[in-house]
């Protein structure tokens, strides 16, 4: 059997990865990407859900600011489904806040970021749970965006364009010819098997991941990685209409963001170890010192309850500068200084300035491989985009009710259509046409919905559906879903029983293992969930 | 409720399974008692089976059980003989004529059940309705499922994929309309929705009012048409089972399969619950009502808050409660069971810090190391309180066993029995 060679191979499945996929298949090569969880599991899917106006970095850092004001108006047209342009305001809650205002405002003008000041009264009138003492607020162009759908629709396209993503597959090994990297070992995590795939260019987009591919290479200068954890809590309740900063110099648990019916509210700053990135632990004090910082924004946060929690890892490339003065900007390293050609890694920058970051690295790629293809992320839609799909329709169309609507309106766009038709499909033939069946309560995700990721967004075990859909991620803890959830796998799916009793427990670990951090009211309802599937259900 | 100075003989706290069967026991031995209870528990979840050492396969369960007590030693079933044990749940399922007690030779065995999830389960007894004879089973039978498509609630995909992984029978779908059915039967299904949602407890409650014979065989005839239907080549010849989720109702279950099995001429079963399962309110009811019947007072939505020695006598315990609406109220009493399971406790229960403190200024140590064979707790110096623990409720307060220790091991009605039996035992001697 003749090997496929691949035109490009790129390692890692965050945000980064997925976007130059797409950058580079729209280019018409022909590549491979592979990660080795679910795509968006790393940094990507542990992120803060914000679409920066790059306001809270004109202070530090105006370059990657300005890119993100240009990024937040591209994304917001290339991707009105899976983005909210609810805007965000920077609020003083007390003196020093309140002197800050002058330097930001200097700031944002020199950076070519907007803001306007606007009266406190106001904003409190658009935002009444927020500090009533606020005396200074400057409005900015901040946005929700979801970090999961962003991804899945980055590699969706990528794939319509003839790309080929494997999930589940980790990088273990480069493979070298003399200096020459020509290709790369993955091992199937699922399959238990091992691979050899080809190519001329290697792109190492693994985040805080990324030293590990180099381990193979003799390096004079070899990355030195300076993981920052950052955590973020979310609360139940749609609390604030517009992202909420804090007017100061960005610190600790100052910033809200409003995602569906629930803010996340975040983040820290904390060191960590390479060893430590798989197994981020979140501490209880953290949680309860961004809840306590969060206060001064909304002073009711801690009344509400807590559903979840998570940490991600900043791959901040070690400078010896203070950890959050390091550079936001991206960095791209080419192994040819080093003596090594045909391998290129890409690190840094933020979510939102991801589709640039994939624009520079795939201009590189190209001119490598001299091929002459220009960049059109800029104005090609992302699957879905191409138009905004408001809530009314979803509501008159699939016949489902307010909340299910609005909740949609954030994810499918205009795959409306195709979701209609599997709303007929999955309607059981002997039962009269009906409203789609609500499978997750907490997040409103009915069956269509999970059908149709099923069917287009490439699910690999159960767990995938929860970043595919938000199935599960609402205040029950996925109790009251996950059973029906694997009930439609079984229909629909050749997998055996023992498969989706291995996946739902797996899926339901990753649920329970916050437990240790969880307050009292989250501590126990995980121990009910434990009693329903191992003791009521015996999974073993 | 009127404050009283008079002692109660033994308050109950908590109304689940453990409470209400205590009652029962301490009633019939001629105790008094009254019950006080804040409201959900582990009790409404219960899905229909009687565990006991669920984890062990091996039918052998007094063999299973010396290995257990050498393994677990400090685990609340540890302390009883098995004799003891044998005799307990016999004089249970002799008082509950509505569940199965599963016996070889005379001998209490473990014996599989399907639970929701479609795994094999063994238990030593179940609500009656509850499919379990697997010993039919061959590659040649067939199992019918019913799907009804209103109901959000059944994994019947789930359960007929293991049916065939592990008995390598065939299985059919049957979907169902409960729409459909109230038309037939010429019922109005928007009253038992909520929503545009047809409620479970609703749908069970429908059956309950509609059990005439008439009403069963337009059902009967419903479901046979759909066979017929939608599969036109199976032959019943072949089919073994139809398997109902637990929905028929919440009192005439037991005639309404009985019933469909003569009329379709196949054996009718139910599947075990989901969560918060409508079996576990049939069993809640009958206990309910038998606690009715025995006139025992249930005080309910009443949450126990504090306690302490009373002042009148150092023999008695004074109660401290809370009512729904906030009203604080003190109870006198001789004996006090706690019974407030593991998993819905409310006031001091809900922190530890609070739990520990209102216990050792009454000098009373928690968690304790280990717990008298009598589920009695002992003052520092050691001389019994007169407070007692019963069920699920001694998994807080036994130090050395752990969260897992407690789902792994069999935590379940099985520990309700044997623990509320044995404190009723020891009441009656103390008498
Ligand atoms: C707490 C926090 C909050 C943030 N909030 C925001 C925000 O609100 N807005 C914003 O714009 N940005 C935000 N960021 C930044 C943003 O999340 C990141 O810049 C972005 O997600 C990085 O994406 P990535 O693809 O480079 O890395 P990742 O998402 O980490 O992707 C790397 C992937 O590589 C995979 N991988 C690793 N090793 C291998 C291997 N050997 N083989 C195969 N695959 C491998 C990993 O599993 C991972 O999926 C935040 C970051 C943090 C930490
Ligand atoms: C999903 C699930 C499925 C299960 N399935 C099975 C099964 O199939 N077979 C099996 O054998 N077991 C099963 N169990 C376990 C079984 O249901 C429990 O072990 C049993 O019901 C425990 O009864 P209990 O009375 O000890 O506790 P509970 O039922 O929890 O009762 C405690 C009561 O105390 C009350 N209370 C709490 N605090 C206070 C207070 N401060 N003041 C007053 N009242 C208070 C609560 O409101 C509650 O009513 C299951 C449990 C769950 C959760």
């Amino acid at each position: 059997m003749k090997e496929t060679k691949y035109d490009c191979i790129i390692v890692g499945g965050g945000i980064t990865g997925v976007g130059i996929a797409r950058d580079l298949s729209l280019r018409g090569l022909k590549l491979l990407l592979v990660e080795k969880n679910d795509l968006s599991e790393g940094t990507t899917g542990r992120c803060h859900a914000m679409l920066h106006s790059g306001a809270r970095y004109v202070y530090k850092d105006k370059e990657a600011a300005l890119e993100c004001a240009q990024e937040n108006k591209i994304l917001l047209t290339i991707a009105p489904h899976i983005t909210e342009p609810c805007g965000g305001y920077f609020i003083a809650v007390n003196s020093e806040d309140m002197d800050y205002g002058d330097i930001f405002r200097t700031e944002c003008e020199i950076a070519g970021v907007w803001c306007e000041e606007i009266n406190p009264q106001t904003f409190l009138s658009k935002e009444p749970n927020c500090n009533p003492h606020t005396i200074r607020v400057f409005k900015v162009n901040d946005g929700y965006i979801d970090p999961f759908l962003l991804t899945y629709y980055n590699a969706y396209d990528a794939q319509l364009h003839g790309a080929t993503i494997k999930a589940y597959t980790k990088a273990e090994r480069l493979l070298l010819d003399g200096d020459t990297i020509i290709g790369i070992e993955c091992f199937n995590v699922l399959t238990k098997r091992r691979n050899k795939y080809y190519t001329d260019i290697i792109i190492n987009a693994t985040g805080p991941w990324s030293s590990y591919l180099e381990k193979d290479l003799s390096l004079s200068h070899p990355l030195k990685i300076a993981p920052t954890m950052g955590t973020l809590v979310v609360v139940k309740d749609r609390l604030v209409n517009g992202l909420i900063n804090r007017l100061r110099p960005p610190g600790d648990g100052d910033i809200i963001v409003p995602s569906h019916n629930s803010v996340i509210v975040g983040t820290t700053s904390i060191p960590v170890e390479y060893e430590q990135l798989d197994t981020l632990r979140t501490t209880p004090d953290e949680i309860d010192y961004i809840l306590t910082q969060g206060e001064y924004l909304v002073p009711t946060l801690k009344k509400h309850r807590i559903i979840r929690f998570y940490s991600g890892a900043r791959p901040l490339i070690d400078s010896g500068a203070s950890l959050r003065e390091a550079s936001r900007r991206f960095d791209i390293i080419d192994y040819e200084k080093e003596g090594y050609s045909g391998f290129l890694t890409i690190i840094g920058g933020k979510l939102t300035t991801y589709r640039l970051m994939a624009k520079e690295i795939s201009d590189l790629v190209v001119s490598y491989l001299d091929i002459d293809a220009q960049c059109s992320t800029a104005d090609q839609p992302l699957p879905g985009g191409d138009r905004l799909i408001n809530k009314e329709r979803f509501e008159e169309i699939l016949k489902v009710d307010k909340k299910t609507a609005f909740d949609m309106q954030f994810k499918w766009g205009t795959f409306y259509k195709e979701i209609f038709e599997m709303c007929e499909r999955c309607m059981d033939p002997f039962s009269e046409p009906n409203i789609p069946q609500k499978i997750c309560e907490c997040e409103n995700v009915t069956e269509p919905e999970l059908s149709w990721v099923r069917e287009r967004l490439a699910i690999k075990v159960l767990d995938d559906y929860r970043r595919r859909t938000r199935q599960g991620m609402g205040p029950c803890q996925g109790i009251f879903c996950y059973y029906k959830l694997a009930n439609l796998e079984a229909k629909h799916t050749e997998k055996t029983h023992a498969q989706i009793m291995n996946e739902l427990k797996i899926a339901l670990q990753k649920r329970w293992k916050i437990q240790y951090a969880a307050d009292d009211v989250l501590k126990r309802q995980i121990k009910l969930s434990k009693y329903i599937y191992l003791l009521g259900g015996h999974l073993k | 409720m009127k404050e009283n100075n008079e002692p109660i003989e033994v308050s109950i706290i908590g109304g689940g399974f453990s409470g209400l069967y205590l009652a029962i026991l301490l009633k019939m031995k001629g105790i008094t008692c009254e019950i006080f209870t804040s409201g959900t528990g582990a009790s409404q979840f219960w899905v229909g089976t009687v565990d006991f050492l669920d984890y062990r396969q091996n039918r052998d369960l007094e063999r299973s059980f010396k290995e257990f007590q050498k393994e677990v030693p400090h685990h609340p079933y540890s302390f009883f003989p098995f004799s003891k044990i044998e005799r307990s749940f016999t004089y249970f399922f002799s008082q509950f004529p509505d569940f199965k007690m599963f016996t070889e030779n005379e001998k209490l065995i473990n014996r599989p059940v399907l639970t929701s999830l479609g795994n094999l389960k063994p238990c030593i007894g179940i609500w009656h309705s509850i499919f379990h004879e697997f010993q039919y089973l061959t590659k040649e039978s067939t199992v019918i499922l019913v799907d009804f498509s209103e109901f959000f609630n059944d994994v019947m995909y789930l359960v007929a994929k293991n049916l065939h992984d592990t008995f390598a029978c065939s299985y059919r779908i049957l979907n169902l309309s409960f729409k459909t059915i109230f038309d037939l039967i010429g019922e109005n299904g928007d009253e038992i929705s909520i929503k545009d949602k047809l409620s479970e407890y609703r749908i069970a409650s429908f059956f309950d009012t509609h059990s005439s014979m008439a009403t069963i065989s337009i059902l009967g005839n419903y479901i046979k048409k759909e066979i017929i239907k939608q599969f036109p080549k199976l032959d019943m010849k072949h089919v073994d089972f139809i398997l109902f989720p637990p929905i028929l109702g919440l009192k005439t279950e037991k005639k309404i399969i009985e019933e469909l099995s003569k009329l379709l001429n196949l054996k009718c079963k139910e599947l075990v619950a989901l969560s918060p399962s409508l079996i576990s309110k049939r069993f809640d009811s009958e206990l309910n009502e038998k606690i009715k019947s025995l006139d025992i007072p249930l005080h309910k939505n009443y949450t126990f808050i504090d306690f302490n020695k009373d002042a009148n006598s150092k023999m008695w315990w004074k109660l401290k409660f809370m009512n729904k609406k906030g009203d604080l109220c003190n109870i006198h009493s001789k004996c006090v069971v706690f019974a407030v399971g593991t998993l819905f406790q409310e006031g001091p229960f809900a922190n530890v810090e609070d739990f520990k403190e209102i216990f050792n200024k009454n000098l009373l140590s928690i968690p304790i190391s280990k717990i008298s064979p009598s589920y009695e707790l002992t003052f520092h110096n050691g001389q019994g309180s007169n407070i007692f623990v019963a069920g699920s409720a001694l998994f807080s307060f036994i130090e050395s066993i752990t969260e897992e220790d407690e789902i792994k091991y069999g935590t379940g009605l099985g520990l309700s029995i044997l623990t509320s039996t044995q404190i009723a035992e020891e009441l009656n001697r103390l008498k």
